[in-house]
């Protein structure tokens, strides 16, 4: 998708007279070494993340770690991979159940502050997943803990595809090709 | 009646009256500490691809860098010239005399000479007539994601989408110089140099908000921004100290303003033209920004401290002087691995705002810059202060208004200008003092003439003088930047 960008951009002259366009011509013996947001993210180990049907045109994601670094890191990643499976179906955007946050008039690709997946985790010495949901009344479970103390985690969230024009007002929709760029470049799937 | 005015006083004195009047004054300060362009970097430093410097979906190919030996992009510069043979150009690249001492330093002087002078025909200065010069080209930020403002309020146009999701970010500049090395990245060279040049003193600037309700949700605030001239305040490790306090001048570069906060989001009123200082690393790059349909939005964190942005429409001659004639041109493009040429020809087919009533000309481009700032103390000043510069840096700035009227001339008239032997944009005599010590110095200087000041010396009778006086071990005051045949030393003296 990067790739044909920069073809359209070349084509288009909007890169005209420059190192890019030169580089062009060349372009289809060149495209290892032109990135697309897939390149710049770190792969994940097998069945770290899983990718589940549960209805038409609706997946459910999963991401497992060992290792907690933070809430947002993990959080971003599984944003990021939903994005790529939005864009993998041929999708252009998707939507998530939950309470909306943000509605503050300005038209948006995404919101962050609204993807917010539900966890699991193992604390050291006791053998049984736990659970925990945003919008719950406790606080989130490794808040005030000692990371090594986490040592199994599972993030889930559940995304309903959709095609075409993005509906930007609403909250809960994410524009995929955006969203993916822009964490790209800060996200690694956890360890 | 006395009794109603008694009753009202009975009411507002519990603070039942209404919202203003359970007001509380406050006000916060705040030094910035870290001022660059928003340019957003979407590469990551642990992303190698053989043959790029750091590429990413901002710049698929990755940061530009010219004037290199190691990719021949010195080469490619030159080729551009259709009055230069190869013989030449190579003459250029690799002057012959590798055994003369300091010959790194005179090749380098060899290559700002012909770098100055890169237009259509002979003796064109570059920088100053950058039109006159062909266009090297200059890769453009092809990814969808940039810092900065809809300024337009316009979802559908910009083209780009902000990192927390808003669409239709007006940041042309982003667009037309964001894969260019020094402004891109972790490694922005001139970023860098810029925030080490404000702390070392440079220059300051504040910000102070004053509101009546509440410091982190406030719906009447007023913000001011500006040049200070006390210097930045470090701590013990090399960071902005906090909470010293700071004289704020509302000269130029000041502009006070309305403002709202909501959950610790700054945001202010968009002004026609909002006054404030921009950055650099030289003093005659600190001027006055006047962001055109300007604002300003940060966000406060639990330290108190402070990160966002101010935008708005520059005047794109304005940014191309600043960041070409901090020093002489040829100087910065070859230290920093630039070119402004590609530079200048980015802005004209991005520029995007201020369109000229006379020509229909785009005269501006949207921009966004990033900053950070830490708690001060914002004060009055008690006796009546102004823009200071250290040591001998008002030369550079006058310097850089002589420069800068140049090139708008030129650019307006599209006459060919000279440059102005007062400046160092003619990049003379620094050459003439070593050129004559390579073998074939005489030729090779003769190769690279350009129009000469009438006032200058035989600059080889000289060399030879100097050289024969050596020989006696004498020293001679040779002419030179501090001489009186100049009245300004020079852009960029650091």
């Amino acid at each position: 998708m990067r790739f044909g960008l920069v073809l359209a951009l070349v084509s288009a002259g909007i890169v005209a007279n420059s190192p890019m366009s030169r580089a062009a011509s060349s372009l289809f013996g060149e495209r290892e070494l032109i990135p697309s947001h897939e390149d710049l993210v770190p792969p994940s180990e097998a069945g770290q993340f899983l990718v589940e049907p549960v209805g038409p045109d609706e997946l459910r994601l999963t991401v497992k770690g060992r290792t907690f670094t933070s809430k947002p890191a993990a959080e971003k990643y599984l944003a990021y991979r939903a994005a790529e499976a939005t864009l993998e179906q041929r999708k252009t955007w998707f939507t998530v159940d939950g309470p909306q946050h943000g509605s503050d008039g300005v038209v948006r690709s995404f919101r962050l502050e609204n993807w917010r997946p539900a966890w699991r985790y193992k604390l050291s010495g006791a053998p049984e997943w736990k659970s925990w949901a945003p919008g719950s009344a406790e606080p989130f479970f490794a808040d005030g803990k000692d990371p090594k103390l986490i040592t199994e985690f599972e993030l889930t969230a559940v995304i309903k595809l959709r095609s075409g024009k993005p509906n930007t007002r609403d909250p809960l929709a994410f524009e995929a090709e955006p969203l993916a760029h822009t964490l790209a470049p800060q996200v690694s799937p956890p360890q | 009646m006395k009794q109603a005015f008694l009753a009202g006083s009975i009411v507002a004195a519990l603070g039942l009256l209404s919202p203003a009047a359970q007001a509380v004054p406050w006000e916060r300060g705040f030094v910035i500490s870290d001022y660059v362009f928003g340019f957003h970097y979407g590469g990551r430093p642990d992303f190698i691809k053989e043959g790029r410097i750091e590429p990413g979906i901002d710049c698929p190919t990755g940061s530009t860098k010219n004037f290199t030996y190691d990719d021949g992009s010195f080469y490619e510069a030159f080729k551009l010239q259709p009055w230069r043979t190869e013989e030449e150009i190579k003459l250029i690249m690799d002057p012959p005399g590798t055994d003369v001492n300091n010959y790194l330093m005179i090749r380098s002087w060899v290559n700002r000479r012909a770098m100055g002078y890169r237009g259509y025909a002979k003796g064109i200065g570059t920088y100053v007539n950058p039109f006159a010069a062909a266009d090297p080209g200059q890769p453009e930020v092809t990814g969808i994601i940039s810092e900065g403002f809809d300024l337009d309020n316009n979802p559908e146009t910009g083209g780009f989408t902000s990192p927390d999701g808003q669409k239709g970010i007006d940041n042309a500049l982003y667009r037309a110089w964001g894969c260019a090395r020094p402004y891109r990245g972790e490694t922005a060279t001139l970023n860098k140099r810029a925030t080490s040049q404000m702390l070392e003193g440079l220059y300051t600037a504040v910000i102070r908000l004053r509101g009546v309700q509440d410091p982190m949700n406030d719906s009447d605030v007023t913000l001011e921004i500006g040049y200070s001239p006390d210097k930045i305040q470090k701590d013990v490790n090399a960071g902005v100290a906090r909470n010293y306090s700071y004289r704020l001048f509302n000269g130029t570069m000041y502009s006070k303003v309305k403002a709202t906060i909501k959950n610790g989001v700054v945001e202010t009123e968009i002004v026609d033209v909002l006054h404030a200082p921009t950055y650099g690393w030289f003093a005659n790059q600190i001027v006055d920004g006047a962001f055109h349909k300007g604002r300003i939005r940060f966000t406060i964190d639990a330290k108190g401290a402070i990160a966002g942005h101010i935008g708005g429409y520059r005047d794109w001659r304005d940014v191309y002087a600043a960041n070409t004639f901090g020093q002489d041109g040829a100087q910065q493009d070859n230290r920093e691995h630039k070119d402004s040429v590609a530079l200048y020809h980015a802005l004209i087919r991005h520029a995007d705002g201020l369109r000229d009533p006379q020509t229909r000309r785009k005269m501006g481009i949207s921009t966004a810059y990033r900053f950070s700032a830490v708690p001060a103390q914002i004060v009055e000043p008690l006796t009546p202060i102004t823009v200071e510069w250290p040591g001998n840096r008002q030369n550079d700035v006058e310097s850089g208004k002589i420069i800068r009227a140049a090139f708008v001339k030129a650019i307006w008239t599209r006459a060919i200008q000279e440059l102005p032997w007062q400046t160092g944009e003619a990049v003379y005599p620094g050459l003439e003092r070593v050129i004559f010590d390579l073998p074939n110095g005489v030729d090779l200087w003769k190769m690279l003439d350009r129009p000469r000041n009438p006032n200058e010396p035989d600059w080889y009778k000289e060399w030879a003088e100097q050289k024969e006086a050596e020989k006696k071990g004498i020293v001679l005051r040779r002419r030179g930047f501090d001489d009186s045949s100049r009245t300004a030393t020079g852009n960029g003296t650091n």
